[in-house]
């Protein structure tokens, strides 16, 4: 029992460690009144698309699907390293179900526009985790701006984690 | 301060609370239908409009609380938060099996609601019908100080519970 929390909470550690690669980025409270973004149904197409290139070792694919946002703040072989850091430390993919759809509000460091975490509830050979994809809005389609996943337990999510697309550097 | 956020306690207690376990994909939910459904019936309830509420309300919520109890919530609800001046949506997230309420697809679809009297979260549960979409519920819960802590549903549990009808008493 002691190992395993000893285990997961190294686990935890490591992919902190993953995680410092990524900034977190903090949204503002909407001053705008706000509808629902249109195309939701199309941002979870696009960030389950996105997640299964990284089920398969895509990296690359994911990289060349991802904003302009993203790509000139990671270049295309650092993120080859973050996800292939991530999916070593968490082992390969066993199941995945989507949770949820968080609106990001004016996100600290990124452009203005509309922002979003799809969030999955994501089962990995070594751990149990959600993973968030972060999407922006580009015209009419939603591009992956950011992914994190985070072990499930021990650590807590951060009260705000909803508040907060999952941006790479 | 306090009596307040009793008083809106008081409320949510006429209301069940569900957890939902399992595990579905977000593909063919059709979220946009879902968030816009929901839109249009809280406005329905800036409107005084309990009864074209129910009425547009999911057989399970029509057969859980009778036209007049429901009249009767949304002007409570309404008394005590005050006017609506402020909406913007935060998140949909899927809720999977909730107990004591027919299987089926179920989601909730959550606002910042700024009120005269309150800063709240507003949760709008759905289910899908023959029809599409469909209000089952409706809580509102009190945001804490300042307003931003909206419910986080990439925490690790379905923090969200759906809101179930009041229970006709």
């Amino acid at each position: 029992m002691t190992h395993a929390v000893h285990n997961r909470s190294s686990f935890t550690k490591r992919v902190l460690q993953g995680c410092a690669l990524s900034v977190v980025l903090l949204g503002t409270g909407a001053a705008l009144a706000q509808q629902a973004p249109s195309g939701l149904e199309k941002a979870v197409d696009a960030a389950a698309k996105w997640t299964a290139q990284a089920d398969a070792g895509q990296a690359d694919a994911m990289w060349k699907a991802s904003s302009a946002t993203m790509q000139k703040s990671v270049n295309q072989a650092d993120w080859g390293k973050y996800i292939g850091q991530v999916r070593k430390e968490a082992g390969a993919q066993q199941s995945r179900a989507w949770l949820a759809v968080n609106k990001v509000d004016n996100p600290q460091g990124m452009p203005p526009g509309e922002y979003l975490n799809v969030v999955y509830n994501t089962k990995f050979a070594n751990a149990a985790t959600f993973e968030t994809v972060s999407m922006a809005k580009n015209g009419s389609s939603w591009q992956p701006v950011g992914y994190i996943v985070r072990p499930q337990q021990p650590a807590k999510a951060p009260a705000s984690g909803a508040q907060q697309p999952a941006a790479s550097k | 301060m306090a009596r307040k956020t009793s008083r809106m306690a008081g409320a949510a207690l006429v209301l069940a609370l569900l957890f939902g376990t399992g595990t579905v994909t977000a593909q063919g939910l059709d979220l946009d239908k879902a968030v816009a459904t929901a839109g249009k019936w809280i406005a329905q309830a800036d409107a005084n409009q309990a009864d074209a509420m129910w009425k547009t309300s999911s057989s399970v919520l029509q057969k859980n609380v009778t036209q007049e109890n429901w009249g009767k919530y949304i002007s409570s609800l309404r008394d005590k938060a005050g006017n609506e001046q402020e909406r913007s949506w935060v998140a949909v997230s899927k809720i999977d099996n909730p107990q004591g309420l027919p299987t089926g697809q179920y989601l909730n679809v959550m606002y910042a609601t700024k009120f005269a009297k309150a800063m709240t979260v507003e949760t709008v549960s759905m289910t899908k019908g023959s029809s599409g979409w469909e209000p089952i519920g409706y809580v509102v819960r009190e945001a804490n100080s300042g307003g931003a802590a909206v419910n986080n549903a990439n925490a690790s549990k379905p923090a969200v519970a759906p809101a179930q009808p009041a229970a006709g008493k």
